[in-house]
């Protein structure tokens, strides 16, 4: 290779790598500092100049935090929201999404762009008119209605994630098993279920994390029985730096891990689906 | 007899999701409606809106949700396009890099907003780097409503930094969608990297590109948390005031107007986006 | 084992009509093949007859049974896919045994019978395995002894042969040959594939836009295509038609391909006679025109345009007149391009059919 074309080649090559490295510096360091924020003594919290290191590791905060009167409630609440929503997102969401992987029906393109408009809908914000109707419904401050609201966001996200789960999976083996002494329900259970599974087991992670990144709907929603998010919110103003942190913190550690655990699927999370 | 219980099946199957989508989301909309224009004894009234529009913060508000628009929507988008661009060239290790960039995905506003006050906090780790690196002496308040332009800064800093991820993945999947020739062609014919990027590769990612900004918009109206956290009631933005009205001033209705407001501009957007970047939908691959 | 009956089957599928008003009848125990070019509605009968398709029109009954409005699980049939939609999470033993356990055999009979058809399919060693770990040809397998261990009335085949190297096709279907005549199942096989047919098939039904054009013997359809779409689509290369006009002078009948005159036999000259000045298409094989180095009588005159030497024998394209004729000679045959050769139309084989419709007459 000619001496210029070499130079430009490592230039272009430098340049690749360290913007993504830049790139990637940017987006882990708040994370970073805001674990170290949250392992750290009460007082740490106004210490300034702040260390970059971790040398003063203390569990004080977070203790004090997971102590706060209400917090582990909040947590059990978001946990227990987080599993409605699953549930009732995939029981209601799948059959659509094989619907819409099998079926030619009329009204077809109809639903697959209202499901579309939905996805992109500010459906949190209609939790302020939901807040009144379920005051009358006996539903307000009760994870149920929460439950009820994330599922509706949720929803979209789940038929059109199982749509492509089970247009994956070919046809003429729901077929064969019909010829071999299965009827409709039968095949789905025994031949498609285990393939769409890892799949299934994707959106079901994924709609955890709406549900359990939920700051709005649920904060209206609720007043004694809050998720997390609602608790850490109300007590914005009235609680101390440390506590912020923690539970920011707290808020973060789990959905890290289940972004972890979907890596392969988050391509088809927004941008369509690419199989 | 069998047929005609098989065409009917789709429809069963899809029936529960469209009743749950229209129980609570069709129907909340109507009563969203409802709830702004209802005055006393349930009377059909603009006092509401009125009110909302006479409220001090209000034009505040409408300001400041859009001037965050302005401002986050390109950052993120040139960002995220960088972004995509470098995941897509596949070079070695792309798959830790691509997991380190989806991970604002995982993290809600809130968390977002709480990471970002750690670092401009007065006490914060912006400005222990800048104090040690010796080029400030005393902290610089950049959350005190005395500065409200570096309060502004940092909510773009935070809604740039957390949502980047959403507009990377939707330009990702749409760069996987254009075929590798056209890059290649493009170099055979002679194009550098940027000639290409700009003539070959902006083009055929346009409907992402318009998704992906549609999708940005309608969130950014909906910015919430990481203001809150940053900035209190400094900086008001739509969706801020109608949690406040109904949760601390205890009026459904206004807040109903500011919900009102927020669908109606929603709609305009993706309306204005759609006209403008005059693709469809169905060309970013979504069905 | 049972026997098959369409009746006015008719299925439409938007504004095609894949199926227009076919019957037929299949016996007990015969290997029907249902051949016809992509769209002919081959396919769309087979799964009408699967129960995988709804028919809009008509009745299909297997035995005595009308099962038309059956599920397929109730039909007792058993049924090869093109893709052969073998299951990817089971094993191969779960996979044939698929069937089986449905329909609640023991446990034992279930083992027996697997292993039985394994054996038939040498599959035995790799009852265990994966079919990702298996390669196409053995995939078939799997999805041809998962069919035929279910002993069921019928076996269905949708071109299971069509996804194999050429090599591969060759052998299966002298074990498809070889199974049919172990098991003795009615068969119906779908294939485009007109080698295929003639060489599985009891009877060939040949299909052309949702009709049943001929169905026979293959060698029946072979000697006595029923039309110009049947000669061209059996045998390779296609039957040759050329378009001849009918003069009848002096009670004898010719005709006249160009300068040439074919003088028909007796019984075609009957025929013929009632048509007098029309056209009418000649059709012959390529194997069975003699070539003739030096004029002849009765022979053609033409030129040949290509000689193609395909190792058993040589095919020639010529131009006789207006028509391009295929022709097969021996492979040592002294025959090259630009040469000027002369064909004789071995009596008895030359096939006589309307010009405008095409139909044998």
């Amino acid at each position: 290779m000619p001496s210029s074309l070499s130079r430009r080649y490592i230039l272009s090559r430098v340049l690749l790598y360290g913007s993504a490295i830049l790139l990637a510096l940017w987006t882990l360091a708040p994370l970073y500092l805001v674990a170290l924020a949250a392992f750290s003594t009460k007082q740490a919290t106004f210490q300034w100049p702040k260390p970059l290191l971790p040398t003063n590791f203390s569990t004080d905060t977070m203790e004090f935090f997971v102590n706060t009167k209400g917090v582990l409630g909040s947590v059990g609440n978001s946990v227990i929201v987080a599993l409605l929503t699953i549930v009732a997102s995939l029981v209601l969401g799948a059959p659509g999404g094989y619907a819409l992987a099998r079926f030619r029906f009329r009204g077809k393109d109809t639903v697959s762009l209202g499901l579309l408009i939905s996805k992109m809908f500010p459906t949190a914000i209609l939790s302020i008119p939901l807040a009144v109707a379920f005051i009358q419904l006996d539903l307000y401050d009760t994870i149920w209605g929460v439950a009820l609201i994330h599922t509706a966001m949720a929803l979209p996200f789940v038929v059109i994630i199982t749509s492509g789960i089970f247009v994956g999976v070919p046809r003429d083996l729901e077929e064969a098993a019909q010829t071999l002494g299965c009827n409709r329900l039968q095949a789905f259970l025994k031949v498609v279920m285990p393939l769409a599974l890892p799949g299934l087991a994707a959106a079901a992670i994924f709609t955890f994390v709406i549900s359990w990144n939920e700051v709005f709907a649920a904060t209206i929603l609720t007043l004694r029985n809050r998720t997390l998010p609602a608790q850490v919110l109300s007590s914005l103003n009235d609680s101390p730096l440390y506590y912020r942190y923690a539970g920011g913190f707290f808020m973060i550690v789990p959905a890290l891990i289940f972004i972890f655990l979907i890596r392969k699927y988050l391509l088809n999370l927004w941008g369509g689906v690419s199989r | 007899m069998r047929a005609k219980l098989e065409s009917a099946l789709p429809y069963s199957l899809l029936a529960p999701t469209l009743i749950f989508v229209t129980l609570l989301i069709v129907v909340p909309i109507f009563q969203a409606f409802l709830l702004a224009f209802q005055g006393a004894d349930d009377a059909f009234t603009l006092a509401n809106f009125q009110k909302m529009a006479n409220d001090t913060a209000f034009a505040d508000a409408l300001k400041f949700t859009f001037l965050l628009l302005m401002f986050i929507v390109p950052v993120q988008a040139v960002l995220a396009l960088v972004m995509a661009l470098l995941i897509h060239t596949r070079f070695k290790g792309h798959t830790i890099f691509l997991y380190i960039f989806a991970i604002p995905l995982g993290i809600s506003d809130l968390a977002a907003g709480i990471a970002w006050l750690s670092i401009f906090t007065e006490r914060g780790y912006l400005n222990s780097i800048l104090s040690q690196l010796g080029i400030l002496e005393t902290p610089f308040l950049f959350l005190s409503y005395q500065n409200l332009p570096a309060v502004f800064g940092t909510i773009v800093v935070a809604e740039s930094w957390r949502a980047t991820a959403i507009v990377m993945t939707i330009l990702l999947a749409g760069l996987q969608v254009i075929p590798r020739d056209y890059f290649e062609a493009a170099d055979v014919f002679g194009a550098n990297t940027l000639k290409r990027t700009l003539y070959v590769v902006l083009p055929l990612l346009r409907p992402s590109l318009q998704a992906a900004l549609i999708i940005r918009t309608i969130f950014a109206f909906q910015t919430f948390s990481v203001v809150l956290v940053l900035a209190g009631r400094v900086i008001p933005v739509l969706a801020g005031e109608s949690y406040t009205w109904y949760v601390t001033n205890r009026n459904p209705n206004i807040a109903a107007a500011y919900a009102v407001l927020v669908l109606i501009f929603t709609v305009a957007a993706t309306w204005f986006y759609l006209k403008f970047l005059q693709t469809s939908t169905a060309e970013a691959g979504y069905d | 084992m049972a026997g098959i009956r369409f009746q006015s089957i008719r299925k439409v599928f938007g504004k095609t009509i894949a199926a227009n008003d076919v019957s037929l009848e299949i016996k007990d125990g015969e290997f029907m093949v249902l051949l016809g070019p992509s769209g002919c509605g081959k396919t769309t009968l087979l799964r009408c007859l699967a129960g995988l398709e709804h028919v809009d029109a008509g009745h299909v009954f297997i035995g005595e049974r009308d099962v038309t409005d059956l599920a397929p699980r109730d039909r007792k049939i058993a049924m090869v896919f093109q893709s052969y939609a073998v299951f990817p999470h089971l094993t191969v033993f779960d996979n044939i045994a698929f069937g089986l356990k449905m329909h609640r055999h023991p446990k034992d009979e279930i083992k027996r019978r697997v292993e039985q058809g394994a054996e038939l399919l040498q599959l035995t060693d790799y009852l265990a395995r994966y079919p990702a770990q298996l390669s196409g040809g053995q995939r078939q397998r799997v999805a041809v002894a998962r069919a035929i261990v279910m002993q069921a009335l019928v076996l269905l085949m949708d071109e299971p042969l069509s996804n194999l190297d050429a090599l591969l096709r060759l052998q299966m279907r002298a074990e498809l040959k070889r199974l049919h005549s172990e098991i003795k199942a009615t068969t119906i096989y779908v294939t485009h594939d007109q080698v295929e047919a003639l060489s599985l098939g009891d009877r060939i039904a040949v299909m052309q836009n949702g009709r049943i054009v001929q169905c026979d013997a293959p060698m029946n359809i072979y000697d006595y295509p029923a039309n110009t779409f049947v000669g061209g689509f059996i045998g390779t290369p296609p039957m040759n038609f050329m378009r001849g006009t009918v003069q009848a002078s002096d009670g004898q009948v010719a005709v006249h391909l160009g300068d040439f005159r074919l003088t028909p036999s007796e019984a075609t000259g009957a025929r013929l006679k009632s048509r007098p000045d029309q056209g009418v298409l000649v059709g012959i094989r390529p194997e069975n025109i003699v070539v003739h180095l030096k004029p002849a009588a009765q022979a053609l005159r033409s030129l040949v345009l290509v000689v193609e030497p395909l190792g058993s024998h040589k095919l020639l394209t010529v131009q006789a007149g207006k028509e391009t004729l295929k022709v097969t000679t021996r492979a040592d045959a002294p025959v090259e391009a630009n040469q000027e050769v002369w064909l004789e139309f071995e009596a008895g084989k030359i096939r006589w059919m309307e010009q405008t419709s095409g139909q044998a007459l």
